[in-house]
């Protein structure tokens, strides 16, 4: 009989391990929509607009809004700008509050712009080389979880870390049953450059259209801590019975690393229409994107006990695998109005995030990748983004002022009664023109939104986040 | 590599779908060639969105094309070829012919000769003829006599130079 039950114990073991393990950690909706939010652009005029710029274009930022705004451009021009982010995240967690903030500095634009000699019309060229979104973010939280839960039991539900690191007995069964201090960080970094290949041209007297072709590169980093400990020294007693070294449980740590290397390409198709010197209309629509993500994860952890530690083999949890993320289409429309130094623009954004996918799948089964599928559409909705800004001109000293406002709704389908996990920007910016030639731009954003993540299970180990987000560009541009 | 084929095609496809529109619709845009003016340019590109009395030093900076300032002195050296063309009429009307006032403005053969006799008028396409080397006149190939004397009448108002001595006593001796 005892056999009979070891032989089980180990079939059971087989099965976790063949099984559940590739997919514990495997890939869900929270990847999609961190390719498939857009970003904040890199063109300082246009984030000081509040990103609406999609009814002016009539710069580089023709390469992030509106190719058909290329067609504006009628002096050859070099520009090239810096972009510094700050992600800074207050975390509640069980009631304690937690700061924590995280920057990043880069290079965020540079492009050429070859407007060819017409004698009527508009015929432009452009390569922009740009950094299309910033993937930097932070958490950190710290709190005494008093539930009969922990991460150490979910685990036990689905992998052998928690066998493994001796948290249980040969059968599976730990005597662990929460009341722990939970603490933890995720620290992410990482970007989204496109190369960005465009051609414009006046297709009749003041409708212009252009495409932009879009090669994209970029990385991605995360690394997850995650602690638990009995700070009330509850466990006292071994977690593998008969086993010494699991004498009195103080620790379970968990690390999990995960990179990207990340790939793709997509086309922008773009038209705008100026009505007599005094407005721009603007209509664009954006292909899907489709990144190739090359992924390794790493697990590492470890459990300690009063006079032992065990370590997680860190070959056995980790892995590579290959996949396409799809982002849905996205069409925009918006334009400007030009009433003597002032312009005022506004833009809207319809972005169906039910339709992203995962596609073309290296090392994840096939049943999986179409339950992601369902998952995203499950989960997900389409919004509308909005953008408003706002340009005043002093002709005499060449100093224009910027102002805007954008709203990017949460993706969410369960956010959809309440504004607090939208994403919220206050834009401000300057602009200043030296010689006629030399263009000078400083943008800054203030982003703020709520949000909340589950370390386990749902709403068991929650964390609750009020996120802001800094953006700050400077940028040169000369034309000749 | 058959992924890469897929990318290809797809944007291939795209870019299809961009050109065959415009091939369909015929296109507004006229790129500028190096013997063409500018007049056209400066009627239809007057779509200012920044203009310079609200927007200062920005209207140049956004709405003067960089290739104006070719095309103007493109254009400048073009009139300037055009004068020294008159210029050198003017000089070569100088090289001691009859100048169109001496008599009257008009070609009048003269109404004898040495012995008295009466000389036939030159045919009125001797402006557009070629002289052989015995000195007869071979008519011009043109078609419509009409046309030729217009023609000659243009010569002799706009090539003056035509008329200079050499070639005058040739063609009437």
């Amino acid at each position: 009989m005892k056999n009979s039950y070891s032989y089980y114990a180990k079939l059971l073991v087989l099965f976790y391990s063949i099984f559940l393990v590739s997919n514990t950690y495997s890939q869900n909706y929270n990847d999609a929509l961190r390719l498939g939010i857009p970003g904040l652009g890199s063109n300082a005029r246009a984030l000081g607009m509040g990103d609406s710029y999609i009814g002016l274009s009539d710069d580089d930022g023709a390469a992030t809004f509106n190719p058909a705004g290329w067609a504006l451009t009628k002096k050859l021009s070099i520009s090239g700008g810096l972009g510094f982010d700050n992600f800074g995240n207050n975390t509640t967690f069980f009631g304690q509050s937690t700061n924590y903030s995280s920057t990043a500095t880069r290079l965020n634009d540079l492009s050429f712009t070859l407007p060819f000699p017409t004698v009527r019309g508009s015929l432009v060229f452009a390569i922009t080389y740009h950094t299309t979104k910033d993937l930097t973010s932070t958490l950190k939280f710290n709190g005494f979880n008093n539930g009969n839960n922990s991460f150490i039991q979910d685990l036990n539900s689905s992998t052998n870390i928690p066998y493994d690191l001796y948290l249980t007995d040969t059968n599976f069964v730990t005597p662990i049953n929460g009341h722990l201090k939970q603490s933890g960080s995720i620290l992410t970094s990482g970007e989204l450059h496109d190369w960005t290949f465009s051609g414009a041209i006046e297709a009749y007297k003041n409708l212009f259209v252009g495409i932009n072709l879009n090669f994209s590169s970029g990385s991605y980093n995360s690394n997850n801590n995650y602690y638990e400990d009995d700070t009330h020294n509850l466990y006292t007693s071994d977690t593998d019975p008969g086993n010494n070294n699991t004498y009195d449980f103080q620790t379970f740590y968990l690390n999990r690393i995960l990179n990207w290397d990340i790939s793709g390409w997509n086309a922008k198709f773009g038209v705008l229409y100026q009505i007599q010197d005094k407005a721009r209309l603007g209509i664009t629509v954006q292909f899907p994107k489709t990144y190739t993500v090359k992924e390794t994860y790493d697990v590492n952890g470890y459990s300690q006990f009063a006079n032992y530690t065990y370590n997680l083999d860190p070959t056995k949890y980790s892995d590579q695998v290959q996949y396409d993320i799809v982002t849905p289409y996205e069409l925009s429309f918006g334009g400007s109005a030009n009433f003597a130094s002032l312009i005022v623009s506004a833009q809207a954004t319809l972005i169906d995030y039910s339709q992203m996918q995962f596609q073309n799948a290296s090392g994840l089964s096939t049943d999986y990748v179409n339950q992601a599928n369902q998952q995203i559409k499950n989960v997900l909705r389409s919004v509308f983004n909005y953008n408003l800004g706002a340009e005043y001109t002093f002709p005499v000293i060449g100093v224009r002022l910027r102002a805007g406002y954008m709203v990017m709704p949460s993706a969410f389908q369960s956010d959809a009664s309440t504004s607090n996990y939208d994403r919220k920007y206050v834009t401000f910016g300057v602009g200043y023109l030296a010689q006629g030639a030399v263009g000078f731009d400083l943008a800054y954003a203030h982003g703020f939104w709520k949000n909340f993540g589950d370390n386990y299970g749902t709403d068991v180990s929650r964390t609750f986040q009020n996120i802001t987000k800094d953006k700050l560009i400077l940028s040169m541009t000369y034309r000749f | 590599m058959r992924k890469t084929t897929k990318v290809g095609k797809n944007i291939v496809k795209i870019l299809m779908v961009f050109f065959v529109a415009f091939a369909f619709s015929g296109c507004y845009t006229v790129v500028w060639m190096p013997n063409q003016n500018t007049s056209d340019y400066l009627e239809q590109n007057n779509n200012n969105y920044y203009p310079e009395n609200y927007y200062g030093d920005y209207y140049y900076y956004y709405d003067s094309p960089w290739w104006y300032p070719i095309i103007s002195q493109n254009s400048a050296t073009n009139s300037s070829a055009s004068d020294r063309s008159k210029g050198t009429e003017f000089i070569r009307n100088r090289e001691g012919g009859r100048g169109s006032d001496t008599r009257g403005g008009n070609f009048s053969p003269p109404l004898s000769g040495g012995t008295g006799e009466i000389l036939t008028p030159a045919p009125p396409a001797v402006s557009n003829s070629t002289p052989d080397n015995n000195g007869k006149v071979e008519s011009s190939k043109s078609s419509g006599s009409g046309s030729d004397s217009s023609n000659r009448s243009n010569n002799n108002n706009n090539r003056p130079a035509r008329n200079d001595n050499g070639r005058n006593s040739n063609g009437r001796n």
